[in-house]
């Protein structure tokens, strides 16, 4: 029974906690100018997650090391500091983006611009993480962000040609705009595979004190939890295929994506898409600092527990705290959250490769893993994962000139 | 023993099984006549600069002298402090008052002291 | 090495900041921006969405087309359209 309510809350922590900024963004514009063609991209990157999740939950089980720490441990801090500081840079980002997420929610409900809330929003979710539990905040957001069900019953009911959504599960090459097209793939990729859920998830394990007794729950968790929330991010592909897609909508800012629940829900759709973004970016920010600063304080040996208090884990605690009042002042500056979002959701795709390698050594060595080392299965993954987002860092930054928005 | 392998980048754990850092350096002593041996282990910013390079050596050697909290931006353990080795470091000290953990008890009692809860 | 990499950025911020204005793109983005007023604004009188919501829209519109500076008749279209939706917006409030 126990092991049922945990997968049962890892799935809605997967549904929930799936969908953010980053994944809803890409996927609105990849309906919007491609229609069903880009859900095999959200499929590719689901099945990588998939994989480096369970590793991630495995590895904190049977080491009962953490992920960063074990990175450190075994590549020293030379090899470190680099992948650190450049994922500390795209968290940061990324942070502003989920921030700016919460604030458009906001906006879109009540007027207020992004700007003058941005600041007071950080603070909110910092006194929640000082204040708060590592599992109550999780489930918490997560089983609010179950909302998001609400784009499935909109998928249901726009009735989408199922044989074209069948095509759109296999790898094509595009009609047109091809630099946009594979500017998305790669976001998408960026957005569906982020190092920060490793960390966290890999965090969560050790603070739950999982064991061996953990590893079923762990891998069920991460193949549903995961592919649930990935067939939500689909929904919203589908969703915007519907609504945009015939009228030549191109997706610039997140005004056109509130109105994607409309036609579905009629006068309840823009509130109803408020809230899941306000929800489901109020979670992923608080994942994303949290994340930041178990990667950080994991990787220099300090203190770290979100559930102990924070006045015991002082560097830990001043890590969130700095990396929210920064997040909260790139969204005062007024920059657009989606112009933000696809840039960072670019830049993830740079520093994947350097976060992925090391899974190649750690799950493969006994001192940490025992006898739970990778299969052929799982080690053929990692490597495919990180010939796949080797090639996707090299042509990043050309594309998100050519084809970015 | 494999120090490298075994003792470097390892993660402190002081004898209240608090994380006090991380093993950033280790010093041996070379002795005339008679085969090298580990003296101590070393944490610190400016140690983990030195494996990067000499000029971050001495960003992080300018930056502790002016900003930090440690007498000295290097903190040495000597090697009969360590109890054991495996996957963790157990050192006998008490890291609460000593230079590994100098820097969470400046942000606790100069920063978090003042938050109301 | 260090050369060869400040060489790649200074021909990335060429290439970005040389971009000259595509006459393509500013179509694209005027039709674009005329469908999403014209959705917004049938569904506005169907009682859809909030008159608040709507402006919203219709200033980003106004904002974006302002921003890409076309001169063609799309452009002057969508234009138009985004300010009578915010007009009329402004008249229900």
């Amino acid at each position: 029974m126990k092991n049922i309510g945990q997968v049962a809350l890892g799935v809605i922590t997967g549904i929930g906690g799936f969908l953010e900024i980053g994944t809803m963004a890409t996927s609105a514009e990849a309906g919007a100018a491609f229609r069903y063609s880009l859900i095999w991209s959200v499929v590719l990157g689901t099945i990588c997650l998939i994989f480096l999740i369970e590793m991630s939950g495995r590895h904190a089980a049977i080491s009962k090391h953490s992920l960063a720490g074990a990175v450190r441990e075994r590549f020293g801090f030379p090899f470190v500091v680099v992948p650190r500081a450049a994922e500390l840079i795209v968290n940061l980002l990324l942070l502003g983006a989920e921030i700016g997420g919460v604030c458009f929610a906001i906006k879109l409900l009540t007027g207020v611009p992004i700007q003058l809330i941005a600041i007071p929003i950080g603070i909110i979710i910092w006194i929640l993480i000082w204040l708060g539990t590592l599992d109550g905040i999780e489930y918490g957001t997560a089983a609010l962000g179950m909302l998001a069900i609400a784009f499935v019953v909109a998928a249901v009911k726009y009735h989408p040609p199922l044989h074209e959504l069948a095509r759109g599960f296999a790898p094509a090459m595009p009609h047109h705009d091809a630099a946009h097209y594979w500017f998305l793939v790669i976001s998408i990729i960026g957005a569906n595979v982020s190092p920060y859920m490793l960390y966290f998830y890999s965090s969560g394990g050790i603070e739950d004190e999982w064991d061996e007794k953990s590893l079923g729950t762990n891998r069920l968790t991460a193949i549903l939890g995961m592919g649930f929330g990935a067939a939500t991010a689909i929904t919203v592909i589908i969703c915007s295929a519907h609504v945009f897609e015939p009228l030549g909508i191109r997706i610039d800012h997140y005004e056109q994506v509130a109105f994607v629940l409309v036609p579905a829900f009629g006068k309840w759709g823009v509130p109803l898409f408020a809230i899941i973004l306000g929800v489901c970016c109020f979670g992923a920010a608080t994942e994303v600092s949290l994340a930041s600063a178990y990667s950080l304080a994991q990787s220099l040996g300090w203190n770290w527990a979100e559930d102990d208090k924070p006045q015991r884990e002082a560097r830990f605690a001043l890590t969130y705290t700095v990396m929210l009042f920064f997040g909260g002042v790139i969204m005062a500056t007024g920059i657009d959250p989606l112009k933000l979002t696809m840039l960072t959701m670019g830049l993830t795709a740079v520093v994947l490769p350097l976060a992925i390698i090391p899974f190649i050594i750690i799950m493969n060595d006994e001192k940490y893993m025992h006898e739970h080392t990778n299969g052929p299965i799982g080690n053929t993954v990692v490597v495919f994962t990180i010939v796949l987002t080797a090639i996707v860092a090299l042509v990043t930054i050309p594309l998100e000139i050519m084809g970015g928005s | 023993m494999k120090l490298i392998n075994d003792v470097l980048d390892k993660q402190l754990i002081d004898r209240d099984c608090r994380k006090c850092g991380r093993v950033d350096g280790i010093v041996i002593e070379l002795r005339e006549d008679e085969p090298p041996r580990v003296a101590a282990i070393e944490c610190g910013f400016a140690v983990c600069a030195r494996r990067v390079s000499e000029r971050w050596e001495r960003f992080a050697v300018v930056a502790g002298k002016r900003l930090g909290v440690r007498k000295s931006p290097r903190y040495r353990i000597a090697w009969e402090k360590v109890l054991d080795t495996g996957l963790d470091i157990d050192v006998d000290i008490d890291s609460e008052d000593a230079p590994p953990l100098a820097w969470e008890k400046w942000i606790r009692e100069h920063i978090f002291a003042k938050v109301p809860f | 090495m260090r050369g060869a990499v400040l060489l790649l950025i200074t021909l990335a911020l060429f290439l970005a900041c040389s971009k000259q204005p595509d006459a393509g793109k500013q179509l694209r983005t005027a039709q674009s921006w005329h469908a999403t007023i014209d959705l917004v604004s049938d569904a506005l009188h169907r009682g859809k969405v909030t008159a608040k919501y709507a402006k919203q829209v219709a200033e980003v519109a106004q904002e974006e087309l302002a921003k890409e500076g076309g001169d063609d008749h799309e452009s002057h279209v969508a234009i138009e359209a985004a300010r009578a939706l915010r007009a009329e917006t402004e008249k229900r409030r």
